[in-house]
């Protein structure tokens, strides 16, 4: 084989080479992070047992672990969480009933759900005279605080009246956001209005938040309350603070907004006025809600008597 | 210009309708009316135009009663029946109300039967004081001073009681909205407010006794008082209060000791509470039959209707001003189990007797108790000869063993006879689980018809317990409703039932409270009602309750115990003070142990009532929430299981010449 044919051998010998790294590099970036949208869906942290821990069922005056784990589905990174451990008084005590934890979220850079295992060490107690089974429960409930971002193009029309008699590239109407942001209260719809003013218009948006997820919106200020059975307040519930932008311009909300059945309605007004000449175009409209999320969930255990 | 009387005025309309009554008599066909009338129209002649007025009253049978008081009733059925929005029973229940001022404003209802609210005052004070002020003082304050003030103004003497006075009248109003507003109605509506919110039947003291008041009102108070018999009237309603205290509110630490062992204590069949079944199912079915078929469908016609006309479409808004579903969740709830037990109303009513005790709790094992068979006697027997009698007696305990004494008897029509030996003893002992055989053997019985008793009595004990949730006032506040406290928990049990181990007696033992039971660290000292009731549950006898011992959670205190006869002094003991075998289970971290001698004798069904008081609500509600405490009892009783053979004649034996003479051949 003349060193001519063997070089273009290799060569392509070589390209395959790099061909096949190259495509399976592809194959590699065609799942790459930033291709995935994590802010959707409705969840934010799911936890739950883990299968045996605690037992399903345990003898009296025996030791057994506790073990929690936390997924964060959602988009909002939990620093210092609060979680409390409860077992049924006189039949089951749980070491560290008070603790804190930090879960990440999803976010572009890792799309992947962050994770957390809590361990606690508790203790099934003596039976009374006479009885063989006691059906306990052992409850664990998380305070954290949240924040639901998202990110929404509306048409914004400067003249609704269209006395510019011009094409317009988009029309206002409701915008749906009920796949979720990433977060367990969900921007479900954004109503747009353009409220003319002078020579130009002020556009307004009602703003439709819901809470999918199973547990309880607590005011952000006040998230720790909401684990301290002592400490709380009325207004600690169903309240949220929320911020939006319309491009750069903040807009002015409502201050106080209240959840009633897990709903609320938020209206959000430019405080200025956007000139006629601007005409339709669309624009990149920014909502931040901040709140404290508080859920609980339950494992029965039963406990047997020796003998 | 010279003011007129008031007086005068009511006197004149008084006589212008009395006159007219009485023209409208004397023209009409019935000789006895025209009868009457000439009557009236002499004693008019005497007594003067208001008289008049009263007499026609009084002779049609029209003497006015309390209608404002029935549709106050009627509208609080309605309500409790969870089928009327509560809005819609206020709005109702102001009009009766303002009828019922107007008419007694008016003197109409004067009469000397309207002491009665003051008896329900006296009553109530007097209730307060047994339960040791356990609603707290201010309740106490309040009643007592519009007792006095209400008392002072309408006892007036110098004021005659067919007067329209500024003063009656001020009295009677004060009277009535003290009563009926201030004491009796809003609580009432508030509580129902709260239990037909989670469902629960409600079983309140206006539900019991209402209807039979409202009879009362509507039959015999007339008559009474016209005969003069108030004091009658009055000693009717102290007993029917009593009665419905009694039996119908079982958290009431008032109880009638003699009607303890009668049909109308509390679980009872003729208990007030299931009286107050028997108005409150048809009522409530009637309503919500009404309320789902008619009101409904009609409301959301008009709505919907209405919204079309305005020119929008419909936004639900019916559904909100018409809340059928919601308001029907309650029903649903409540029929769910009422369903799950057999036999319509009385199924009902029994399973609410079942239900007071509790439910038997589940065992990985053969339950524990003591179980004898029936006593077979021999199937013949001669006079002088030996009789045996058999049965079996199985036995199961987890803890000490068990002592059994065994006991055989021949009951003849002429004589009775011990038995001469037991076998395999007079007292068996079981260490865990055994089954032994009985032989009774009497070694000679004369001639007649026995009937063979064994009895086996023992000594044993039975756990009851339940588990309740406690949650602090402000929580409940800030989540709005128990049942979204249940929710935020993931909590499915709301009402956990007392349980009990198997044994001869069922038992239950119950926190008279809705849960989650809401603590009120401002409104210390709070007090909670422990009803314990024992009934018997085996073929045999209570002989005898020994003792109580009574846990409760860290920070709740006992104050006392009623219901039973108790031999001295509650003693709060620590774990290490009890015996080996209740020890078991006993924690000091946990709870507050009390040591309660009693002794009952011959118990068929008691219930004993413990009060307890919150000492320290930090422990009750540590460490973390949901707080789930357990109430725990353990009951020490004598038991006695028998049983009977049926009738054995013993033959005579024959002659001794004759025996003879047969051995000889």
């Amino acid at each position: 084989m003349s060193p001519n044919r063997q070089g273009r051998l290799s060569l392509a010998l070589l390209s395959v080479v790099i061909v096949m790294m190259v495509s399976s590099c592809q194959g590699g970036f065609s799942s790459r992070p930033s291709s995935v949208d994590v802010h959707v869906g409705s969840k934010g942290i799911e936890a739950r047992f883990m299968p045996s821990a605690p037992p399903v069922k345990v003898m009296e005056n025996v030791e057994f672990p506790v073990i929690l784990e936390l997924e964060n589905q959602g988009t909002g990174h939990v620093q210092n969480g609060l979680i409390l451990f409860s077992g049924d008084s006189g039949f089951i005590t749980i070491e560290e009933s008070e603790g804190s934890f930090s879960v990440e979220g999803r976010s572009k850079s890792n799309p992947f759900p962050g994770k957390a295992l809590i361990e606690r060490k508790a203790q099934s107690l003596e039976l009374d005279p006479q009885r063989q089974i006691h059906e306990a429960s052992i409850t664990a409930t998380l305070c954290y605080p949240y924040e639901t971002k998202a990110g929404i193009n509306v048409c914004i029309d400067t003249d609704p009246l269209n006395l510019a008699l011009r094409k317009k590239p988009c029309s206002v109407s409701s915008v749906s956001g009920a796949r979720g942001q990433g977060a367990p209260l969900v921007v479900a719809e954004i109503e747009p209005s353009m409220i003319p003013e002078g020579e130009g218009v002020i556009p307004s948006f009602v703003i439709r938040l819901q809470n999918q997820g199973g547990g309880l919106i607590v005011d952000p200020r006040k998230v720790s309350l909401a684990c301290q059975p002592l400490a709380q307040s009325k207004d600690l519930f169903d309240r949220v603070d929320i911020q939006a932008r319309l491009t750069d311009t903040p807009l002015v909300c409502d201050s106080k907004v209240k959840l009633e059945d897990g709903k609320a309605e938020v209206e959000c007004v430019s405080p200025d006025a956007f000139s006629r000449a601007l005409g339709a175009y669309m624009a990149p409209l920014t909502i931040n809600v901040r709140y404290g999320y508080t859920q609980s969930l339950k494992a029965d255990v039963k406990i047997e008597r020796r003998n | 210009m010279a003011e007129r009387d008031p007086l005068e005025d009511e006197l004149r309309r008084l006589e212008k309708r009395g006159l007219q009554r009485i023209q409208q008599s004397r023209s009409g066909p019935d000789p006895q009316d025209r009868a009457d009338a000439a009557a009236m129209e002499a004693e008019a002649e005497r007594a003067g135009a208001h008289e008049i007025a009263e007499a026609i009253l009084d002779s049609k049978g029209l003497r006015p009663t309390s209608t404002g008081l029935v549709v106050t009733f009627l509208l609080a059925f309605a309500m409790a029946a969870g089928g009327v929005p509560p809005l819609w029973v206020a709005i109702g229940t102001i009009v009766a109300l303002l009828i019922e001022l107007t008419r007694l404003g008016s003197g109409e209802l004067v009469n000397p039967g309207n002491l009665f609210y003051i008896l329900f005052v006296v009553f109530h004070i007097f209730i307060d004081a047994v339960q040791a002020f356990s609603y707290g003082p201010s309740r106490f304050t309040a009643l007592f001073a519009f007792g006095l003030v209400y008392w002072g103004l309408f006892r007036r003497n110098d004021v005659p009681f067919n007067t329209l006075n500024a003063g009656r009248y001020a009295g009677l109003l004060l009277g009535c909205i003290f009563m009926w507003v201030v004491y009796g109605f809003v609580p009432t509506i508030f509580s129902w407010l709260a239990r037909v919110g989670v469902g629960q039947e409600v079983f309140n003291v206006l539900l019991v006794v209402g209807p039979p008041i409202v009879l009362l009102f509507l039959l015999p108070e007339t008559l009474l008082i016209k005969s003069g018999k108030q004091f009658w009237l009055i000693l009717g309603i102290i007993a029917l209060v009593a009665f419905a205290y009694n039996a119908g509110l079982a958290g009431s630490v008032l109880s009638i000791p003699g009607l303890q062992a009668s049909p109308f204590a509390v679980d009872r069949w003729g208990a007030a509470s299931n009286f107050g079944m028997l108005f409150w199912n048809p009522i409530k079915h009637a309503t919500l039959n009404f309320y789902e078929m008619v009101y409904a469908p009609a409301c959301h016609t008009v709505i919907d209707g209405l919204e079309k006309f305005v020119g929008g479409e419909s936004s639900g808004m019916a559904d909100s001003l018409c809340p059928a579903i919601k308001e029907l969740e309650a029903k649903k709830r409540f029929d769910a189990n009422a369903s799950s037990t057999p036999g319509g109303l009385a199924g009902w009513i029994s399973h609410r007797i079942d239900f007071a005790t509790g439910q038997v709790e589940e065992t990985k094992k053969e339950p524990p108790g003591v179980f004898l068979d029936p006593l077979i006697a021999q199937s013949a027997a001669v006079e002088g000869q030996p009789v045996i009698a058999t049965s079996q007696i199985r036995a199961v305990t987890l803890d000490k063993p068990l002592n059994i004494n065994l006991f055989c008897k021949a009951m003849g029509e002429k004589s009775n006879h011990t038995a001469d030996s037991i076998t395999p003893a007079k007292t068996i002992v079981v260490e865990k689980k055994d089954q032994k055989g009985i032989i009774c053997m009497f070694d000679s019985l004369p001639a007649e018809t026995f009937t063979f008793l064994v009895t086996a009595s023992f000594d044993f004990k039975t756990v009851s317990y339940t588990k309740s949730y406690l949650a602090l006032d402000t929580e409940i506040s800030a989540l709005g409703s128990r049942d979204a406290w249940f929710d935020r928990y993931d909590i499915t049990e709301r009402s956990p039932e007392p349980k009990f181990t198997p044994g001869p007696v069922s038992m239950g033992v119950r926190i008279e409270e809705q849960q989650p039971i809401i603590m009120y660290p401002k409104a210390s000292p709070q007090r909670l009602f422990i009803n314990i009731p024992i009934q018997n549950a085996y073929n045999g006898k209570v002989r005898q309750i020994n003792r109580l011992l009574i846990a409760l959670p860290k920070g709740l205190e006992l104050e006392g115990v009623f219901g039973g006869r108790q031999k001295g002094d509650i003693e709060k003991i620590e774990c290490n003070q009890l015996s080996d075998e209740d020890r078991r289970g006993c924690n000091d971290d946990f709870f507050n142990v009390y040591d309660v001698v009693v002794q009952d004798k011959d118990v068929t069904g008691i219930t004993y009532r413990a009060v307890a008081t919150v000492a320290d609500y930090v422990s009750l509600l540590s460490p973390a929430p949901p707080a789930a405490q357990y109430v725990k009892v353990i009951v020490d009783y004598n038991y006695v299981l028998e049983q009977r053979s049926p009738g054995l004649t013993i033959e005579k034996a024959a002659s001794k010449g004759l025996t003879e003479e047969v051995e000889s051949r």
